[in-house]
């Protein structure tokens, strides 16, 4: 009975053996756009979008979408453009957004030619985001914005932004915020990066001083922007949260243990060692077998359970956190100073470990997934709104 | 690696759910627990009614024939209703006959463990191990020696012994030599003891199995931890909503709604992962071992700590034998050390990842 199935997945796995082969391992040149030209044509990223946006508009299959990703991870070979715009803005739009937003933004978004930094945080708000103060006021065929974003990533790259403003400023506070999307190329915005504790500054303040957006580049209608922002919201966790990140950084963690001497011998041989790879490696599996118990359910058309995606933020994050800890554990004396740039981890370990505290903080940070989970998933009750 | 349930699973799934939630409610279970063998015989007895019995059992021998997804779903259901009974053993040994038996043994003991008329179990730790590779016992020409921590002792008519190089015999527990001797179990619902063997006739299965039977365990003892500290988190969350201290359900206070929080977010994915191996080991047997290790590890260990700290949550009530917490701490204490503690498993699944 099982045989055929199998059979099945398996062929399908030859096929996307045979595809890597031929367009990512055997090319002349590798180039990541092309190539990831070719992927979509086959049908094998982008799935969920439709073709007339650049996706590939396959049937909702997680076995398939499981081989694809392992197939694609074990060759490096590229697969969806990260980052705000496939992984926020994407989906939103395709939720909410009228047709000619679609057919303008999403296609050169998905082949990442279109960068988008995401509009949201300000100084006074925080994991209390309905309470934004920046401000859109409708002047002719424009809005005008004023106000200043925070904490914005990869603003100083970005061509566009999705930005929740305050249009309704006589509504109560979650109706009266809009969904707008800005080009950020105009004198009315300027951007100031953020220096984070790891030295590097992949944030951004942004002041808004009289930017300026067209009339019909508003997401959903005015004063619906903080339900639109949910469907974004909900998209962010399972992307901040998503179990690829641990499986790849659960590699790179092992590939230190293998190269790193500890005691006088590769660290992997330490049997604490690799008690406490395995421990991590368990929780990885049970994320993503986690995702994969989420993708049947949308794949068979049944519910999902409540808070899915702040318990797959929860999880991920602390994963992040232990692999960090680990790297320590290995790298020791590494930790203080490296006498190189080629020395164990060449401080990208120091550099993980704090970055697994923006893990915890970014897409609403682990005490608001500890609310979300209580009061959605448990019916525990309400603490502030 | 698909492993979502049908409807049809899932309607099954319902009906052994319902008969459990009416078979163990707490009072129940605390007799049970005390000692009222008539109330535990009777749920277990149930159970093999439903057909739970036969389960693996394939069709032609009057078994359901199905896979150890379904069967590990099962048992997380009996692990959330903290059932008495030798479940997860009869289980193996049902399993261990339709993949290893000939067609004579096959014929012999299938239709009557399906029909709920045999019980099996399986005795596999020797010498502080539980794996294969520590079996020394061997039946040829006769059996001598003995096994540890074996559930099921006294139902069973049939047991399962593990032999060097990974080979399983069958025993007729009321074979001239075989005896018994119960131990004082920390899980009273699921007691274990010793059995031993003097110069007894056993019946050498000829597929070897034993490395799969130690896979299977692993899966079941992870399937039953999980539904024991989702048990767990379901009631202490119940009891957090209606309690109160400072004119406020505890519910209100941030500091238990995160502490319950902390606990749903670390038993969620255990489901999934259970079913994922058990998926795994029906499909992609290769890949078993590895993933089986790895699932029991963190599955039972997890459900331990979660089970702690649940009982803690009650405060002081919680700390009596009257309350039930103690029934699914004890349930998840076993299933840690049952087939192996985590460590163990870890240090294995290490190797086998050639890590």
């Amino acid at each position: 009975m099982l045989a055929p199935v199998v059979t099945e997945q398996e062929a399908f796995r030859k096929e996307v053996k045979d595809f890597l082969q031929e367009h990512w391992l055997g090319a002349a040149e590798r180039n990541e756009a092309d190539f990831r030209k070719k992927a979509v044509e086959a049908g094998y990223v982008y799935r969920s979008i439709p073709r007339q946006f650049g996706g590939s508009d396959q049937a909702p299959d997680p076995v398939k979408a499981h081989i694809i990703r392992e197939e694609f991870d074990k060759v490096r070979a590229p697969r969806e453009v990260s980052g705000n715009g496939p992984g926020l803005l994407v989906p939103t739009l395709l939720a909410c957004g009228e047709e000619w937003q679609k057919e303008m933004f999403i296609p050169k978004t998905l082949t990442g030619e279109y960068i988008w930094a995401q509009g949201y945080s300000e100084p006074g708000a925080g994991s209390d985001l309905a309470n934004i103060r920046t401000t859109a006021v409708l002047e002719g065929d424009e809005w005008i914005i004023n106000g200043q974003k925070v904490w914005t990533s990869n603003a100083h790259n970005s061509i566009y932004m999705f930005i929740l403003v305050r249009t309704e400023p006589d509504a109560p506070k979650h109706q009266g915020i809009s969904y707008l999307l800005l080009d950020m190329r105009q004198p009315g915005v300027t951007v100031r990066p953020l220096k984070q504790i790891t030295g590097e500054a992949h944030f951004n303040e942004i002041f808004l001083d009289n930017a300026r957006t067209p009339k019909d580049w508003i997401v959903g209608k005015r004063g619906e922007g903080w339900t639109v922002s949910r469907t974004t919201l909900v998209h962010e966790r399972n992307t901040v949260g998503a179990s690829m990140g641990s499986d790849q950084l659960f590699n790179q963690v092992l590939k230190l243990a293998r190269t790193t001497e500890l005691n006088g011998k590769p660290a992997i041989e330490d049997p604490l060692i690799r008690d406490e790879l395995g421990r991590i490696y368990a929780r990885v599996s049970a994320h993503r077998a986690a995702g994969q118990h989420q993708l049947n359910l949308a794949a068979a058309g049944r519910e999902s359970g409540q808070a899915t995606g702040a318990f797959t933020k929860l999880y991920g994050s602390a994963i992040s956190e232990s692999i960090g800890l680990l790297a320590q554990r290995i790298m020791a004396d590494h930790a203080m100073a490296q006498p190189n740039e080629n020395a164990p981890g060449a401080g990208r370990w120091v550099k993980q470990y704090m970055n697994s505290i923006a893990a915890q903080l970014g897409g609403g940070t682990s005490n608001m997934q500890r609310n979300q989970i209580a009061e959605r998933a448990l019916g525990l009750p309400r603490d502030f709104a | 690696m698909d492993f979502a349930l049908s409807d049809d699973q899932m309607t099954f799934i319902d009906t052994v759910d319902r008969y459990l939630r009416d078979t163990c409610p707490p009072d129940r279970l605390h007799k049970a627990f005390d000692g009222d063998e008539a109330i535990a015989g009777e749920i277990w007895q149930g159970l093999l009614e439903l057909g739970l019995g036969g389960l693996v059992i394939p069709e032609e021998h009057g078994g359901l024939g199905l896979g150890l997804l379904e069967a590990s779903t099962i048992t997380e259901r009996i692990g959330w209703a903290g059932a008495p009974g030798p479940w997860a053993s009869h289980l193996l040994a049902t399993l261990a006959i339709s993949r290893a038996g000939s067609d004579a043994q096959k014929a012999r003991w299938l239709p009557g463990m399906a029909a709920g008329e045999i019980v099996g179990a399986v005795a596999l730790m020797e010498g502080g191990a539980w794996g294969p590779d520590a079996w020394k016992l061997t039946a040829s020409p006769r059996l001598t020696g003995s096994k540890d921590y074996v559930m099921g002792l006294k139902e069973a008519q049939v047991v399962v012994v593990g032999l060097a190089g990974g080979q399983l015999a069958l025993v007729e527990s009321s074979a001239p030599g075989v005896s018994v001797s119960p131990w004082f179990s920390t899980d009273k619902t699921r007691p274990v003891g010793q059995i031993s063997f003097e110069n007894v006739a056993a019946d050498v299965m000829p597929e070897t199995y034993g490395a799969e039977l130690l896979d299977a365990a692993l899966i079941l003892a992870a399937a039953d931890s999980h539904g024991a500290s989702a048990r767990m988190v379901e009631d202490i969350v119940e009891y957090s909503k209606t309690r109160v201290q400072f004119d406020r359900t505890l519910a209100s206070f941030q500091a238990v709604k995160h502490k319950m929080a902390d606990l749903a977010t670390a038993v969620e994915p255990n489901g999934p992962l259970y079913r994922q191996t058990a998926a795994i080991f029906d499909q992609m047997p290769d890949d078993a071992p590895r993933a089986a290790a790895l699932a029991k590890a963190h599955i039972t260990e997890t459900a331990s700590n979660v089970c702690r700290i649940a009982t803690e949550s009650y405060g002081g009530i919680g700390y009596t034998w009257e309350h039930s917490a103690h029934i699914w701490l004890r349930r998840a204490m076993f299933n840690y050390a049952w087939m192996g503690a985590p460590a163990v498993h870890r240090a294995r699944a290490a190797d086998l990842a050639g890590w």
